[in-house]
């Protein structure tokens, strides 16, 4: 009797997989990768035809703190920003490989803007849509890049997760349907805003969830003091993009600076944590100087204040220009 | 590891294979080797304390069991004692110590009791809970003592429900650990269909809206139509979060063979605040009226006690939840909610409460009281919550209406399926939705077509269960 229940357990646990399986199979049948845009093209393309003089690259950071028109105003010379909200490293190696050192651009200096310990966290946002963006702006070939990504995989976990993740790609048709919620969403209220003679555009929607409108107060998920960063500036370096950033930085010939921006002030680190990022910067200041860099740390300048602080870390709208303007007398300094 | 993750459904299948290869006893012993694994994974320290939790809770019971009247009631206190201690400890100490430095920093007198890093143990309050809902029904005789430590061990950490509930009773959970259990192709289907069904209300729901409430309430100066937006995308996040997880649970224990308790019965259709009590995550409302609310007279006694019982029990409600003041507010506005239903319904006519079309119009005042609820529930920071109430509400900014109403546009799209679901379960069978999802029709199309809006619908930014904060 056992035995014959055991069988016919096994039975159903047997037709219960199939059935599993069938599901799960059935959608990798349809799987495809999409087509990914190009966008380092476009940014040469564009840089090409500004023949900017100056080259700023970084993140959110770089975008809230220097209003690109307001210094051109001010030193009469084109000026071109490259960023995407929270990318760190490994974005700014790609646009350093695949837009800087591709282009016929000669600016007389390019920036890197940067915080915490981003340039050796190689595989900080790295992952889910910082892939994605990565991806517009890679080559075919990036075998510096795969070999740093796969260090990161090496973690059995993860490098499972990936090979699952990758079984399911519907680049396109995901990203089509997702984006249509937003767009009925759109059009409908299209439709009842002119029964009241008015008209709606996303851009109010954007307008409303701009940085300024934030609480100043609240951090943006990147408070250092919840920040692993247990380690050394030696350490850290042996596996991240920054010595393959300098390396491409010496093949361009262009002059760099890199520049740390200052934290919002009134969040002290534990004094441990302190100690051991000013030893790392202090690293990091050596290793970029004995490349012939400059690194330009704006951390307690006198002059950026709390109340130039939008969300976080971000310089709010107003003191936007203001932030431009220490900057280039920020320039100044570094004989620039 | 979570449910959604990748790493978990091929860890779960693996289980799920091993199980029904072994004998009941191995099963059990087994399935608290995964469950302690699965715990262990996230944080070995996590495992310890619930590990050492289980077996001190299993032994004072056995003690207790043992011991004469006299002696009885000093283990019982020692039991229950020491898992308030431990939740306490690790949950509200912090809290408590903050309130009590600053409120005689206040009045001038310098105290600073010391403030500790500890960590949060995930699933601490509901397993806490667990043990002591066992405490107390053995004393009260309702079960039976639990002879084997494994079968204590797995009631308390049964993977599926461990770190989110629902909060399982002896009652209903340890029999079904004693019994044998056996495979059933209807009942595999049926899990694999609720695992599906939470995972697209957390993973595609949920995390979709999240984006909305996040935006809304990280605003400075939201005005009453962008707060109204946030409210009701928080309202639906918050419901396909916890329902989302609660069904995947209970999908997972049902392809394991067993069969944990519904946490939810439509909530947003409810009519007053003790008919959402009765609808919004069950197991917990219906373990502090038990433990809490009724030993301390429940409603039959004066009206003043009753309001005093009522008190208590919601404070509770809102502890659990988290240390911080927004959560006792939010449960004290509940117990205001109920006082005043209660009048309402000794001054109200007659005429009016019976009116035709009350049904609906009641379901929809409850729906906003609901709304307002949880605003105070996502709103931790004090003086921004104040700021709301005070200012907000009241600041109607014509610029901000069609946003919202594109906002509003966006979660109703989001929410469609869950209002549909919720809808037709209501309609159809108000005593039980998941008799939807039970339907052979809606299961063997929906299991696939589950999976591939899951697949193509997530939001790939995701989100932490809001639920595994409490």
């Amino acid at each position: 009797m056992y035995k014959v229940l055991i069988r016919k357990q096994n039975h159903t646990l047997v037709k219960f997989i199939v059935y599993l399986l069938l599901i799960v199979t059935l959608p990798t049948l349809f799987s495809s990768r999409g087509v990914v845009k190009n966008e380092s093209k476009t940014l040469v393309k564009q840089l090409e035809t500004i023949q900017p003089d100056y080259v700023f690259i970084g993140n959110s950071m770089l975008d809230s703190r220097i209003d690109d028109s307001y210094f051109e105003g001010i030193t009469e010379k084109k000026c071109f920003l490259i960023w995407r909200g929270g990318v760190v490293s490994s974005f700014w190696y790609l646009i350093l490989k695949n837009v800087i050192s591709v282009s016929t651009i000669k600016p007389e200096h390019v920036f890197i803007f940067f915080r915490n310990t981003f340039l050796t966290e190689p595989l900080y946002r790295t992952d889910e849509e910082y892939k994605k963006i990565l991806a517009e702006y890679k080559t075919e070939s990036e075998m510096i890049f795969d070999s740093i990504e796969n260090y990161k995989s090496t973690k059995w976990d993860k490098k499972l997760r990936l090979t699952i993740s990758g079984l399911y790609t519907f680049s396109e048709i995901s990203e089509k349907a997702r984006k249509a919620i937003p767009k009925i969403s759109e059009k409908l209220t299209g439709l009842i805003s002119k029964q009241f003679s008015s008209d709606f555009n996303r851009s109010d929607v954007n307008r409303i969830f701009q940085i300024n409108n934030f609480r100043p107060t609240e951090n943006d998920g990147e408070n250092i003091s919840k920040y692993p960063w247990n380690y050394s500036f030696q350490n850290a370096i042996e596996h991240s993009f920054l010595p393959h950033m300098i390396d491409l930085m010496k093949k361009t010939k262009l002059k760099y600076s890199f520049i740390r921006v200052q934290k919002r002030p009134g969040q002290p680190l534990p004094i441990q944590d302190k100690l051991r990022l000013n030893k790392y910067m202090e690293d990091l200041r050596l290793y970029l100087n004995k490349h012939g860099y400059q690194l330009y740390d704006f951390t307690n300048h006198p002059e950026v204040t709390l109340d130039m602080y939008g969300a976080g870390d971000h310089i709010n709208g107003v003191s936007k220009q203001k932030y431009t303007y220490l900057f280039i007398k920020a320039m100044e300094e570094m004989q620039l | 590891m979570i449910f959604q993750d990748s790493l978990f459904v091929l860890f779960f299948f693996i289980v799920f294979i091993c199980y029904w290869l072994l004998g009941h006893k191995q099963q059990n012993v087994f399935l608290l080797v995964v469950s302690y694994a699965f715990y262990g994974y996230i944080d070995l320290k996590f495992l310890l304390l619930l590990t050492f939790q289980s077996i001190i809770t299993f032994y004072l019971v056995a003690i207790f069991v043992k011991l004469s009247k006299t002696n009885k009631k000093l283990i019982f206190t020692l039991a229950i004692l020491f898992n308030i201690i431990v939740l306490g400890y690790f949950k509200y100490y912090n809290f408590f110590t903050e309130n009590i430095n600053s409120l005689f920093n206040s009045f001038g007198i310098g105290t600073s009791l010391p403030v500790l890093h500890i960590i949060f143990p995930l699933g601490i309050s509901f397993y806490t809970f667990q043990n002591i809902s066992y405490i107390v029904d053995v004393k009260k005789k309702v079960v039976k003592p639990c002879e084997s430590i494994i079968d204590y061990c797995l009631y308390i950490g049964f993977f599926p429900k461990l770190i989110a509930g629902p909060i399982e009773r002896a009652s209903n959970l340890l029999h079904q650990i004693y019994e044998e259990r056996n495979i059933k192709f209807d009942q595999l289907v049926l899990g694999a269909s609720f695992f599906l069904w939470g995972c697209f209300q957390k993973v595609v729901i949920a995390d979709n809206l999240v984006m909305v409430s996040n935006k809304v309430f990280l605003l400075e100066n939201p005005d009453f139509f962008l707060l109204s937006a946030g409210a009701f995308s928080y309202t639906m996040q918050i419901f396909a979060d916890f329902s989302g997880y609660t069904d995947m649970a209970r999908g997972l224990a049902l392809l394991l063979g067993f069969k944990l308790m519904a946490n939810f019965n439509n909530p947003y259709f409810s009519r007053n605040p003790a008919d959402f009590w009765r609808r919004w995550h069950i197991s917990f409302s219906e373990w502090i009226r038990d433990y809490i609310y009724i030993p301390l007279g429940g409603s039959r006694v004066s009206k003043i006690r009753w309001a005093v019982n009522l008190f208590v029990a919601f404070f509770f409600t809102g502890l659990w939840h988290g240390a911080s003041w927004n959560y006792i507010i939010w449960g004290l506005y509940y117990w205001a909610l109920y006082l005043v239903y209660r009048l309402w319904g000794t001054i109200c006519p007659e005429g009016i409460y019976n009116m035709k079309y009350n049904y609906i119009f009641s379901i929809f005042i409850m729906f906003i009281f609901t709304n307002i609820g949880w605003v105070i529930f996502r709103e931790t920071n004090l003086q921004y919550l104040w700021q709301y109430i005070s200012v907000g509400f009241f600041n109607f900014n014509s610029k901000n209406f069609f946003p919202s109403v594109y906002l509003f546009l966006y979660v109703l799209s989001y929410s469609f399926p869950i209002i549909a679901f919720s809808t037709i379960s209501f309609v159809f069978c108000s005593s039980d939705r998941n008799k939807i999802i039970t339907s052979r029709k809606l299961q063997t199309v929906g299991v696939l077509l589950l999976f591939i809006l899951v697949i193509m619908l997530h939001n790939p930014e995701g989100s932490q269960f809001i639920y595994f904060n409490f």
